[in-house]
């Protein structure tokens, strides 16, 4: 404020107040700064001055304006303060909740692919919980292979002793058959349980591998069992052949349903019909061993790396072998046979095509090739 | 009246007087820009800006009929500049306390303006006056860059930019003027002895 004195001319006005505040101006920071009357006096500017002059710089826009300039009123808030960290905390943990649900549900490939068999597996990556599995295993029965296969019966507390091919086994000291097909390494010696392995579901316990040297151990005198573990170079190769081994191990449940070459039909028919454009070889893959694994459970076979394939040994049908189950393929020899020779009728995935072999046929016919441009 | 485009300031300030609502679309059109920037620069609030510039228009639609300003832009300028500055004070008032009794004063001083504010007008009138006479003896360049910084609140940094300056040049420049201003308003008759410079 001026206070108005009479005195002269140069002593009309006084101001009273320290005039360095005054002319300090709009210094931001500083509330009830002393320069406001100054600052304001400067509206009432003549008019001629502010004729060509502009403000420096650009005005923002709506879309460039900070939230925190849109919203800051004073001093900020608590909540205004931290409200991006509340909200950054809060989108992680619902992204958290719904990974955590997607993968209860099967649905999140690449956590719970497992072919979509997740759900089913889970209690591979959890051998901790067989004895509850085995309760609830108590009343076993065909069902349990319709879907997830052979492989949901592995340990031998997921296999129930009521089994016909365990039966005589209640008591057994053998280790926990856990797992589906152990911990496998392929050609190229990439692991396949890496995390980035597609087909790391497949191979999703390293306890089989275990499984099949104890047993290779306790069976040290058998001949034929010493004949099987001379037939690899590594006894770890053993587990790359995950339904043979089980069936020279007398582990697999008679029971245990197999892929026809009917089923590889209708399925490739299936998928064909409802086909997408675009899928990538591993999409492709995925997206047949889910279809196969619910009725085999896993390949019989798997390569990683580069050459990417899944092998599925399939059911012999009347007139070839029908007495196959009878025959009980843990005859050794016969066994490692179509080990080595592939006599049995399979079919095989490769990138994008899939390929069949009938019994006793050494060649391979294609089947049916996916692809990714027709739409 | 055919609009010309863009409205001339005479076109707009005819249709205020008018009460045509045209002249709030003119003016938004015409100097909407500058005087967002005007009140940003003060206000540094978006919602505030905007409302700040809203404020304006109407202000200036219920001035026209009493108010034929010389300059447009110079009048909605003012308007615009009292209008954020209030609500900067305003800010400062409700940080001090809940301001409630600065409500009720504020409610009051409607119906009866005070002495104060009165005397407090004209003197703001007088500094403006010896601050214009200042300004008008500066060549264009600086009053240029002292109005842009000191009217329209904007930054060194943009002042510099468009001045072809660097910043230190453009405070450098503003010191020195300011210097020059208090030197102007000590013979003037302001009080100097408390000045620290």
């Amino acid at each position: 404020m001026t206070n108005w004195s009479s005195d002269n001319k140069q002593n009309k006005r006084r101001v009273n107040r320290n005039a360095s505040d005054y002319l300090r101006l709009h210094e931001s920071g500083r509330q009830d700064h002393g320069a406001w009357p100054l600052f304001s006096a400067m509206s009432d500017l003549d008019d001629d001055l502010l004729r060509d002059v502009k403000p420096a710089g650009t005005a923002p826009t709506a879309a460039n304006v900070s939230e925190k300039k849109r919203a800051s009123k004073g001093k900020p808030s608590f909540w205004n303060r931290y409200r991006k960290s509340f909200a950054a905390a809060a989108c992680l943990i619902v992204a958290v909740g719904m990974v955590m649900i997607l993968r209860q549900s099967g649905l999140l490939k690449g956590f719970a692919d497992r072919s979509g068999e997740k759900a089913i597996h889970h209690h591979y990556d959890a051998p901790e919980q067989a004895e509850n599995d085995l309760i609830d295993n108590q009343e076993f029965n065909h069902s349990d292979f319709t879907e997830g296969s052979f492989n949901n019966a592995k340990s031998e507390g997921e296999i129930s002793p009521y089994a016909s091919n365990f039966g005589d086994k209640p008591g057994s000291q053998e280790p926990a058959f856990s797992a589906s097909h152990g911990h496998d390494v392929d050609n190229s010696g990439q692991d396949l349980n890496s995390d980035k392995n597609p087909y790391r579901p497949f191979y999703a316990s390293p306890h089989f591998e275990d499984s099949i040297a104890l047993w290779f151990d306790e069976n040290a005198l058998s001949e034929s069992a010493n004949q099987v573990k001379d037939s690899f170079s590594d006894p770890k190769d053993a587990a790359k052949y995950p339904r043979l081994m089980l069936m020279l191990m007398d582990r697999l449940p008679d029971n245990t349903p197999r892929l026809t070459l009917d089923d590889v039909k209708t399925i490739v028919q299936t998928f064909d019909q409802n086909r997408r454009s675009g899928m990538t070889t591993t999409a492709f893959q995925s997206e047949m061993a889910r279809c196969f694994n619910k009725i085999a459970g896993a390949p019989d076979r798997l390569i990683c790396g580069a050459d990417q394939q899944m092998t599925y040994f399939l059911k012999r049908v009347n007139g070839v072998n029908d007495n196959y189950e009878e025959q009980q393929e843990s005859a050794v020899e016969s066994a490692l046979q179509a080990m080595r020779d592939k006599t049995r009728p399979y079919i095989r995935v490769e990138g994008l095509t899939i390929w069949y072999s009938a019994e006793g046929d050494e060649g391979e016919m294609l089947l049916y090739t996916y692809n990714p441009d027709v739409p | 009246m055919a609009a010309d485009f863009p409205p001339t300031d005479e076109h707009i300030i005819a249709l205020y007087q008018q009460r045509s609502e045209e002249a709030i679309d003119a003016t938004y059109q015409k100097y909407g820009g500058l005087l967002f920037q005007l009140a940003w620069n003060i206000l540094e609030n978006y919602e505030d800006a905007e409302e700040c510039v809203n404020d304006t228009c109407l202000a200036a639609w219920n001035d026209a009929a009493d108010v034929r300003p010389r300059s447009l832009k110079s009048w909605l300028c003012r308007i615009v500049r009292n209008e954020a500055i209030d609500r900067v004070r305003q800010r400062t008032s409700q940080k001090r306390g809940d301001g409630n009794v600065d409500v009720v004063l504020d409610e009051l001083a409607f119906c009866l303006p005070s002495d104060e504010d009165t005397a407090r007008k004209l003197e703001q009138q007088e500094l403006a006056s010896a601050i214009s006479a200042y300004l008008r003896e500066q060549p264009r360049n600086r009053r240029t860059i002292f109005l842009q910084r000191y009217y329209f609140a904007s930054t060194t940094s943009d002042i510099a930019a468009e001045q072809g300056m660097t910043s230190e040049a453009v405070r450098q420049l503003l010191y020195r003027m300011r210097q020059e201003l208090k030197e102007h308003l000590q013979s003037e008759g302001y009080r100097d002895d408390e000045l620290e410079f």
